[in-house]
């Protein structure tokens, strides 16, 4: 299924060659916060690679595990070790499409309201996610901004009891991208 | 002294220095790396061909580890604070990416006098030219197929 997963990135970006209908990122930031108010259970990763196909309205996300950086060296641990794995699961990916890409105008200044469905592989599972997200598109530039949250336990992601006062069983992530088109 | 008072003692210092112990792990910051020796030292470009060739072997191998990498700058990429050099790989797309940390305010308070060392160096890497050549340590987070190995936390290594 990873692999799978990873082929049909890969794919994204090679199927359609290196057009002008493709913008990328390699600094995307991807916000998790699963703290339940007690203490701050949050982390940031600012690596994610997405690739966007403003043709089409695929889209690509693909984020290393490690790469979350929280406050707490003890917490990045556990996050890694003991609720991801990230050993052995290294990386989450999403695969999706902009459901109502004839709404968004990529040639016009504006911020636009997106539907977004698609497939999140975190910690080996697949699920369908869909999501709204806000696109903008300045000067040539393209921003986008989603939230949604992520229910641990439909991931495989288990909470010891002693850990659930502290740790919400649904995770907030919040996803902002700015996009350049992609030259060879 | 009694016996017991000897035991009593002796188990309340045993008790005071754990919960400073535990105290400290939890509280405890994550390293950045410009405090911290590399660990392994290489280029760029055999940094992302030893993740090509064989990724599970090379997550073992540098994940996690402070890698000092020598590269010619490819890109700067610069939102609001943060910036990201990449490297070039000599492999189309696939380059070493560079994340330098840029301390907000809050993190100010956990890092310390290591935010002000961070954020010098995020400057510093801001002010870079296309084309140089820089050695750049970093914390090695693992490989991605669409654009090359990832070092988080970077700062430049003065060797």
């Amino acid at each position: 299924m990873k692999k799978i997963a990873l082929i049909g990135l890969m794919s994204l970006i090679v199927n359609v060659g290196f057009s002008q209908d493709k913008y990328f990122t390699k600094t995307g930031k991807i916000f998790f916060d699963a703290g339940t108010g007690i203490e701050d259970i949050s982390a940031t990763n600012k690596s994610t690679t997405s690739v966007i196909d403003i043709k089409t309205g695929q889209l690509a996300f693909e984020t290393l595990i490690k790469g979350f950086e929280f406050k707490n060296q003890l917490m990045q641990d556990h996050f890694n070790e003991n609720y991801m794995e990230s050993e052995k699961l290294p990386k989450a990916t999403f695969k999706g499409n902009i459901e109502n890409i004839s709404k968004v105008n990529f040639k016009k200044d504006g911020s636009y309201s997106a539907t977004i469905t698609g497939k999140l592989e975190l910690h080996g599972v697949t699920k369908d996610v869909t999501t709204k997200a806000t696109i903008k598109v300045t000067k040539g530039e393209i921003s986008a901004i989603c939230s949604f949250d992520v229910n641990l336990e439909d991931y495989k992601i288990n909470i010891p009891s002693i850990a659930k006062e502290k740790l919400s069983s649904t995770a907030k992530i919040k996803v902002e991208c700015n996009y350049a088109a992609l030259k060879k | 002294m009694k016996k017991w008072k000897i035991i009593l003692i002796s188990f309340l210092g045993i008790l005071g220095v754990s919960g400073l112990i535990i105290a400290y792990l939890l509280n405890k910051e994550p390293d950045l790396p410009t405090n911290l020796p590399a660990e392994i030292t290489t280029t760029a470009k055999a940094l992302n061909a030893a993740f090509s060739e064989n990724e599970t072997a090379s997550n073992k191998k540098y994940n996690d580890k402070i890698i000092s990498v020598t590269g010619i700058v490819k890109e700067i990429l610069k939102d609001e604070k943060n910036t990201t050099i990449t490297l070039d790989a000599e492999d189309g797309m696939n380059t070493v990416s560079c994340s330098f940390f840029s301390c907000s305010e809050s993190d100010k308070k956990t890092f310390g006098k290591n935010c002000d060392l961070a954020d010098q160096e995020n400057e510093k890497a801001a002010s870079l030219k296309i084309g140089q050549s820089v050695n750049i340590k970093g914390k090695c987070t693992g490989y991605l197929m669409l654009s090359g190995v990832v070092l988080n936390l970077c700062c430049f290594d003065n060797k």
